[in-house]
């Protein structure tokens, strides 16, 4: 298999202040001091400076790792946005699992298994991971393969009579909504 | 109240238990490996979910309420599909046969005939 080179992204449009240099995502610094509060269950001196230590230098140390791109332009949208969507997802697994349930309980052969590739156009890698997370976490479709162009998903689908629609309801329901958070 | 919220855990723990039965079911049933990892990777975590809202809820009767069930959710909602994806990806990479398609699936009812035509099949 060849492999392509990732997309690089453009320049970043904005110049960032100085400080952002050593605190590359502050978002995710805020959310792992909570994260290793809320674990540890105590609000103690000594785990405060842990969680600080742990939170800036952790984003700091795997700064090479993330794309370089900008951050939202309106983060509060964004936010939003995401939080009605992992509603939304939240809602669909839960549907579709009582689905999932009726297929296994089912007899197989009246089950229609298959592969389809989703056509994708995201330009943000996140975004692709969050639309294949979301195909496998949504019973029914699995998402196999990632084209190395980024451009179309591979997926298999437990029961897919009209591969046509699953595709369609992934592009509608999922992936416009995906682009919109990454848009903001 | 508190009668309530006891019904609530009851009612998700049995909830829970049943989808991650069912998800080890389609495990066990499904004829091929990209339908057999439908199962685990979904209703189990939904499973799995509906188990530590339930602990959640006892523990926060009982005024001892921590957040970990809830990052333990949060974890392995985000952890599973990447498993499931690296397995299938892996599979497809292997050309695992899949039923309902063309080329490996006739592949598979070639092998599974044991008068199959070929020339050196063992005896």
């Amino acid at each position: 298999m060849s492999e392509t080179p990732l997309r690089v992204p453009a320049e970043t449009p904005r110049d960032l202040p100085a400080w952002r240099r050593w605190v590359p995502h502050p978002g995710w610094s805020v959310a792992l001091v909570l994260i290793w509060l809320s674990l540890n269950g105590s609000a103690s001196a000594g785990h405060w400076l842990l969680a600080l230590v742990l939170g800036f230098a952790l984003p700091y140390a795997t700064r090479r790792f993330w794309p370089a791109r900008p951050a939202a332009r309106r983060p509060l949208r964004a936010f939003a946005r995401w939080v009605a969507f992992v509603l939304l997802v939240i809602g669909d697994v839960i549907v579709a699992n009582f689905q999932v349930a009726r297929a296994v309980l089912s007899p197989v052969r009246r089950l229609s298994p298959g592969f389809a590739e989703v056509p994708i156009d995201l330009d943000d890698e996140r975004a692709v991971v969050v639309l294949a997370h979301t195909i496998t976490l949504t019973p029914g479709t699995l998402s196999v393969d990632v084209a190395p162009d980024r451009r179309s998903i591979t997926i298999h689908a437990l029961d897919m009579p009209d591969p046509a629609a699953t595709v369609r309801e992934i592009k509608d329901r999922y992936e416009r909504r995906i682009a919109e958070i990454y848009s903001c | 109240m508190s009668g309530f919220v006891e019904v609530l855990v009851a009612v998700l723990i049995v909830a829970g238990a049943a989808f991650a039965f069912l998800g080890s079911l389609g495990l066990a049933r499904f004829p091929d490996f990209y339908m057999r990892l439908h199962g685990p990777s979904k209703a189990t975590t939904l499973g799995i979910g509906c188990l530590l809202l339930a602990s959640l809820a006892h523990f926060a009767l009982r005024g001892e309420a921590s957040l970990h069930e809830v990052l333990i959710t949060l974890f392995v909602s985000l952890t599973t599909p990447v498993s499931a994806h690296l397995l299938a990806r892996a599979a497809r990479h292997r050309r695992l046969p899949a039923r309902g398609e063309s080329g490996p699936a006739a592949r598979v009812d070639a092998t599974a005939r044991p008068d199959a035509p070929s020339g050196n099949a063992p005896r």
